[in-house]
């Protein structure tokens, strides 16, 4: 019975991760393909299209911005969420479970109405410059994932460990920093990962609020779809997932073995 | 190593009702002195408060004769060991015992020989590289104790360290407990709501009923001694026959029956206790007679509940004669063991 379970299981596995795969490995190989327009299989051999990404300013710029935004999204999201969940888990706040609900709203809200309301509210009623209205859209975006990932793993934290450090001596912002923070860490990780890539991705938000002196990658992207089908944004992708992969390793590095792959237990 | 002295202490949470009324206690340098209460008594609370974790309502604390009562919990020098022993998971043993070292301005020598010297006296030296995870409730409840005496506390404040583990391992670890508080000669407050634990290790016991003491005395004292009935019924006394009167100076009347005791009646007597191991089974079926109702076997003993004129009564009998549900049960009241309470 258990044999057959586990069948049932690999070939749903296998199943999947074709399904997952296969496109993937289909876009890598349009990318080395010569001619103009992507096709499948390819004729011949080229990495012509991957020059070509260094030409187009839009991609250039795009990721610039793309990657300033994530990064500066997924960070503001943690020094706003982190303090936030603590405070949350942490004291006897009244209208606890309105500012629980309140944090994680955005998620409930489709990202299209999201970034419509922004627009409206921060570019047109209030004349905000585009850059910062987008960081703002994009920390909306991102605070959820932080108060998600981070209030679990406090949840499974042992209050009392931290009530031991300050017996022993410890002041309160210390024992934040060298007991909460080191148990939380894992959950921090994962959150940074995960807003630093919806960010990445995110094209409904940014849509309302690029501009021609604003552009980000994914919206990029899609303008150039438009007027052209050619293997250049096949080969953007492998780029991307390169890039992607590299992050994920180097944080996997940096912060130790297992700290994306393994879920926090205590 | 030092004197603490609670002042009336009260505390309400929130708009709550009050959980402690006027709690005084008085502890000697070196002593260990156990909280002992019901779940729910105030047990918790007032050691949280003397830690400075929780806010008294109103009421002092002193240490020696410096008034701690407001003084921030990281600040007040004791330590503090937790029923889930509370240790820091990304620490492996050494750190975690070093932990509280490295907020004294101590060398790193000095931090080292410290905690070596602590985990050598826990017998936890083959375990300092281990992580708390891997290792089993009672070698947990080494490091808390370690970590919580390495940094030479004030007092010791410990929260039934002891609940989580089996009953040999608790036996075992109430007397390395007293050991190391004897060795250290640090005062110190256990909170339990075991009576045989408690008594087996503590200079002397705070009974806490519903956040007040009833009593506070030396184990012995308590044992036979008790002066409510609710410190009674805790430590083993099942049968409270209630007074309703005396006669003469030698005997109380309970119901329409005459009991005779020991000793000078107390006017302001309301019940007499005694525990069901003192009632004496008389086998020439002489003494009052009663009829066996539950019969539980408690391996030493059965304990019998017995109707009698006096009332429903606890009574142990020896295993080897048992006495069958329905039948009778002939005893006497031994007067040497009546307890008159007055409250
Ligand atoms: N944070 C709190 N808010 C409100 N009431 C509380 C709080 N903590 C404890 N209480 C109440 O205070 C009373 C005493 O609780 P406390 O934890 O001190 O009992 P305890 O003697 O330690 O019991 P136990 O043996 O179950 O640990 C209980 O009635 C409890 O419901
Ligand atoms: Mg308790």
């Amino acid at each position: 019975m258990l044999d057959r379970h586990n069948h049932v299981l690999q070939l749903i596995g296998v199943i999947v991760l074709a399904l997952l795969i296969l496109p993937l490995g289909i876009v890598v190989v349009t990318s080395f393909g010569t001619e103009p327009t992507i096709s499948f299989p390819i004729k011949g051999f080229t990495l012509a299209w991957y020059a070509n990404i260094w030409t187009q300013p839009a991609f250039v710029d795009g990721f610039q911005s793309s990657l300033t935004i994530a990064l500066l999204a997924s960070l503001l999201a943690l020094l706003i969420g982190v303090p936030a969940v603590y405070a949350l888990t942490r004291f006897d706040i009244p209208q606890k479970a309105w500012f629980q609900t309140l944090f994680l709203s955005p998620t409930l809200i489709p990202e299209i109405v999201i970034g419509f309301a922004l627009y409206q509210t921060l570019v047109i009623a209030w004349r905000l410059p585009l850059w910062p209205s987008l960081l703002i859209g994009h920390l909306l975006l991102c605070l959820p994932y932080v108060i998600r990932l981070v209030t679990s793993s406090m949840l499974h934290l042992d209050p009392h460990i931290e009530e031991a450090a300050w017996t022993l001596g410890t002041s309160r912002p210390r024992a934040f920093f060298t007991i909460v923070l080191p148990n939380i860490r894992t959950s921090i990780v994962a959150a940074f990962m995960l807003c630093f890539i919806n960010s990445f991705n995110n094209i409904p938000i940014s849509l309302f609020l690029n501009g021609p002196s604003q552009n980000m990658l994914p919206t990029a992207i899609l303008n150039y779809l438009q007027n052209n089908y050619d293997p250049t944004v096949s080969a953007l992708s492998v780029v991307l997932m390169l890039f992607t992969a590299v992050l994920m390793l180097l944080m996997e590095k940096l912060l130790g073995v297992g700290a994306l792959t393994t879920t926090e237990t205590n | 190593m030092a004197r603490l002295t609670l002042d009336s202490l009260a505390m309400t949470y929130g708009h709550g009702d009050p959980i402690l009324h006027d709690l005084s206690l008085a502890v000697a340098d070196g002593q260990l002195v156990s909280l002992l209460g019901p779940s729910g008594s105030g047990k918790t609370t007032t050691l949280r408060i003397i830690a400075g974790l929780l806010q008294q309502t109103s009421g002092t604390i002193k240490v020696d004769d410096e008034d701690i009562s407001r003084v921030p919990v990281y600040k007040r020098g004791l330590s503090m060991v937790f029923q889930s022993y509370a240790l820091f998971p990304h620490l492996t043993v050494f750190a975690n015992v070093a932990y509280g070292l490295k907020r004294q301005k101590l060398s790193k020598a000095d931090i080292t020989a410290k905690v070596t010297a602590i985990l050598q006296t826990t017998g936890l030296t083959d375990l300092a590289e281990r992580y708390p995870q891997e290792l089993s409730g009672g070698q947990q409840q080494r490091v808390a104790l370690a970590r919580a005496l390495v940094v030479d506390p004030r007092l010791l404040l410990l929260d039934e360290p002891l609940s989580n583990l089996d009953a040999k391992l608790r036996v075992a670890m109430r007397e390395e407990i007293r050991r190391l508080q004897l060795q250290l000669h640090t005062t110190t407050i256990f909170v339990t709501h075991d009576q045989e634990e408690c008594f087996a290790i503590s200079d002397k016991v705070a009974v806490l009923n519903q956040g007040k003491i009833e009593q506070y005395a030396a184990p012995e004292e308590i044992y036979h001694h008790p002066q409510t009935e609710f410190v009674a019924r805790f430590i083993g006394f099942e049968n409270f026959l209630p007074v309703n009167g005396t006669v003469a100076d030698h005997a109380y009347r309970v119901g329409d029956q005459t009991v005779a005791v020991a000793g000078p009646t107390k006017p302001d007597a309301k019940v007499l206790t005694i525990r069901p191991n003192q009632i004496q089974l008389s086998p020439d079926d002489q003494g009052l007679s009663g009829q066996v109702t539950i019969r539980t076997y408690l391996g030493s003993a059965y304990r019998y509940t017995v109707d009698s004129p006096l009332g429903t009564l606890q009574i142990d009998g020896p295993t080897e004669t048992p006495v069958a549900i329905g039948a009778p049960l002939h005893f006497t009241l031994p007067a040497d063991q009546l307890l008159p309470l007055e409250a």
